[in-house]
């Protein structure tokens, strides 16, 4: 029933429109938008709760705790864009932040080593989903542990360090504005390119969108997923690494809710969840807007018990508010 | 017999061995037992009857996992391990740690367990959140439920939960045959009732089962309320046996319901459902880990095994039975 009623309701541009109008209406109803908005309510709060917030340092420890999410989101995003879902993310960033912290320091070349491992591990997930069809829930899932495994293998208790190099890369001074608000544009402009203007982005959203018709226009299923997954684990390796960089300790279990945080960030930065719609920017913006919440909490001495159940609740209502939006909107339209 | 005859039903009593599904993770598990054995010198009941019990809990979840996977669409309830504890937690704090109201709070925990189930599936049907994602926002607001009732720490059980729940015969506790009762009444449900035709026709193709009049909404939620009851049940048993409610108690339930539903060789795409299957998948895995104790590996390792058994049997089971 439901199928075809979407189906059958006209698109939002349905009229013709000029390009002003039309760059307008995409203003307004991208994801993005909404994150944006979040993102500077959150900050204003912050602010007024905290006016050393403002300062250069403070916005550098603020924004510290959003650079791992904002990457572990990113991954999310790439692995969501084409239609899968990634229930090891948390860990996978936690199994990078233990690898940059103990093998990296000791043996540069062995961490690369393992930590490109990282990336060929989510090509070899790309490749079991696509060449055995099994579902990628099942075997994220069964990865994670894994990851797991391997990290409390490594580290067994939470320790480490990190090399002086990559503590450099989040505690730099740049000029104007703190150097972690650049590391996050540069993800959210990288990932935007990737996507919007890279010539293979177009084809990562056709397999989200439509896989059959990506499919009889010759392109390679396999190795579309398998881009995706390798996408998704470079920005693994990069979450984790900038986890040691400001945490600058090993701790598998520390990334252990990441997971969850990455839905929520990913679908209050306007994505869809089943694959095919995508906003980078909106993402990073809502993985900064999510982080410094969680910063606001502790400052209106909310206990840290609640962090978790925030995360759910602002998930929940980013869904919510959408789903009642489309009700309204498809109410309107049928008047 | 003449040729028009139309064949009769098949002897009940003969079980074909190829088609028989449960077949191979039971042969898994004895396998196993032996394995064990061999690391442990000889063959010992103790070990396996020991096992079962912590598989009839492991069984009782997946049993919950495998009504919610059966619908199809994705569908995964990832707050079983979250549920299990907080139905642990309530009760352990309306009874206080004290016999007084046994029965309200064994209830009380049951009710929440329900209550999380009406949540993942309210959020599933309603704005239509992906369930892997409505069911983690569940489980991470019946989290910070627990942390904020015990402050992070252990809470006290009725005392005569504990007796009852540690009560054993050779290590067979009161659980098995509770849980054995749940297993008929799956296992009539999905076999011989509507509820079960539904149950795995939408599993199959879902459009064509709201064409055919099945209530697939209802559906999905009855199916998440009949996985949170089956997790408060589980969890309240659980903090009996081990004498105790602690916030991370049930944290090795989610891995160990999917790699039973994995291990018994379901499709985890939905639109089956296997009650013997399931069961001995979770005495398979439960028998792989103690191989895996026995021989000294540590947790670490142990992960790994579990995680990997999952990958490979996913693989193989969906080679066998083909995709669809």
């Amino acid at each position: 029933m439901s199928l075809t009623e979407t189906e059958l309701v006209p698109p939002l541009g349905g009229l013709p429109v000029t390009p002003r109008q039309g760059k307008k209406r995409r203003l307004r109803s991208s994801g993005a938008t909404t994150a944006a908005l979040l993102m500077v309510g959150v900050a204003i709060l912050t602010v007024t709760l905290r006016p050393s917030a403002a300062s250069s340092n403070g916005a550098e420890l603020l924004l510290g705790p959003a650079l791992p999410l904002a990457f572990a989101s990113l991954a999310q995003m790439l692995i969501i864009l084409v239609g899968d879902f990634d229930l090891s993310v948390g860990y996978a960033v936690g199994l990078a932040n233990v690898f940059s912290a103990t093998l990296l320091t000791t043996d540069v070349w062995l961490g690369v080593l393992v930590l490109f491992g990282i990336v060929l591990a989510y090509v070899a997930m790309g490749a079991i989903v696509q060449i055995f069809r099994v579902p990628a829930i099942v075997v994220t899932l069964g990865a994670s542990f894994i990851w797991l495994g391997i990290g409390l293998t490594v580290q067994p208790t939470p320790g480490g360090t990190s090399s002086n190099w990559l503590l450099q890369i989040t505690n730099a001074t740049w000029p104007v504005l703190p150097e972690t608000f650049y590391i996050l544009v540069a993800g959210a402009v990288f990932s935007w390119w990737l996507i919007k203007r890279w010539r293979y982005g177009i084809v990562l959203r056709g397999l989200g969108n439509n896989h059959l018709a990506l499919e009889s226009s010759g392109w390679s299923v396999l190795r579309t997923r398998l881009y995706s997954y390798a996408l998704a684990g470079v920005m693994v390796v990069i979450a984790g690494m900038l986890t040691t960089s400001v945490t600058t300790s090993a701790d598998i279990n520390a990334s252990a809710t990441l997971t969850l945080t990455t839905f929520a960030v990913v679908v209050i930065g306007g994505c869809r969840f089943q694959g095919g719609v995508v906003e980078p920017a909106g993402v990073v913006a809502a993985a900064v807007a999510l982080s410094l919440l969680a910063s606001t909490l502790a400052f209106l001495n909310v206990t840290p018990a609640w962090d978790t159940a925030v995360e759910g609740l602002v998930l929940v209502a980013a869904v919510s508010t959408k789903w009642v939006a489309e009700q309204v909107r498809r109410q309107v339209r049928s008047r | 017999m003449t040729a028009t005859e139309l064949p009769t039903r098949p002897k009940r009593l003969r079980v074909n061995l190829s088609r028989a599904r449960w077949a191979l993770p039971l042969g898994a598990t004895i396998l196993l037992w032996f394995v064990a054995s061999g690391i442990a010198g000889y063959l010992s009941l103790n070990l396996l009857l020991d096992n079962v019990t912590l598989a009839s809990f492991v069984g009782l979840v997946a049993v919950g996992q495998m009504m919610v996977v059966a619908t199809g669409d994705g569908a995964f309830d990832l707050s079983i391990p979250y549920v299990m504890t907080l139905a642990a937690f309530v009760s352990a704090a309306v009874c206080g740690g004290s016999d007084g109201n046994l029965p309200v709070a064994i209830l009380a925990g049951l009710g929440a367990g329900l209550g999380a189930g009406l949540l993942n599936g309210v959020l599933v049907t309603g704005p239509g959140l992906p369930p892997i994602v409505a069911t983690l926002a569940t489980g991470y607001i019946a989290y910070t439920a627990i942390l904020l009732m015990g402050g992070g720490a252990q809470l006290a059980v009725a005392p005569s939960l504990t007796n009852f729940a540690q009560q054993s015969w050779h290590g067979l506790t009161l659980a098995v045959p509770a849980a054995v009762v749940i297993w008929i009444v799956v296992a009539v449900v999905r076999g011989r009732t509507r509820y079960g035709v539904y149950l795995h026709s939408m599993g199959q193709n879902r459009a064509a089962a709201a064409l055919a009049a099945v209530p697939v909404k209802g559906m999905v939620i009855s199916t998440f309320l009949f996985s949170g009851l089956l997790a408060a049940i589980a969890g309240v048993f659980l903090s009996g046996y081990v004498g105790g409610a602690f916030p991370d108690m049930a944290d090795p339930y989610l891995i160990a319901s999917v790699a039973a539903i994995v291990v018994g060789g379901t499709s985890v795409r939905g639109g089956e459902s296997a009650v013997a299957a399931t069961i001995f998948g979770a005495t398979t895995m439960g028998l792989l880990t103690a191989v895996l104790e026995l021989s000294g590996a540590g947790a670490g390792v142990q992960d790994i095994a579990e995680g990997g058994v999952i990958i490979m049997v996913v693989i193989a089971v969906t080679g066998r039975y083909g995709a669809r």
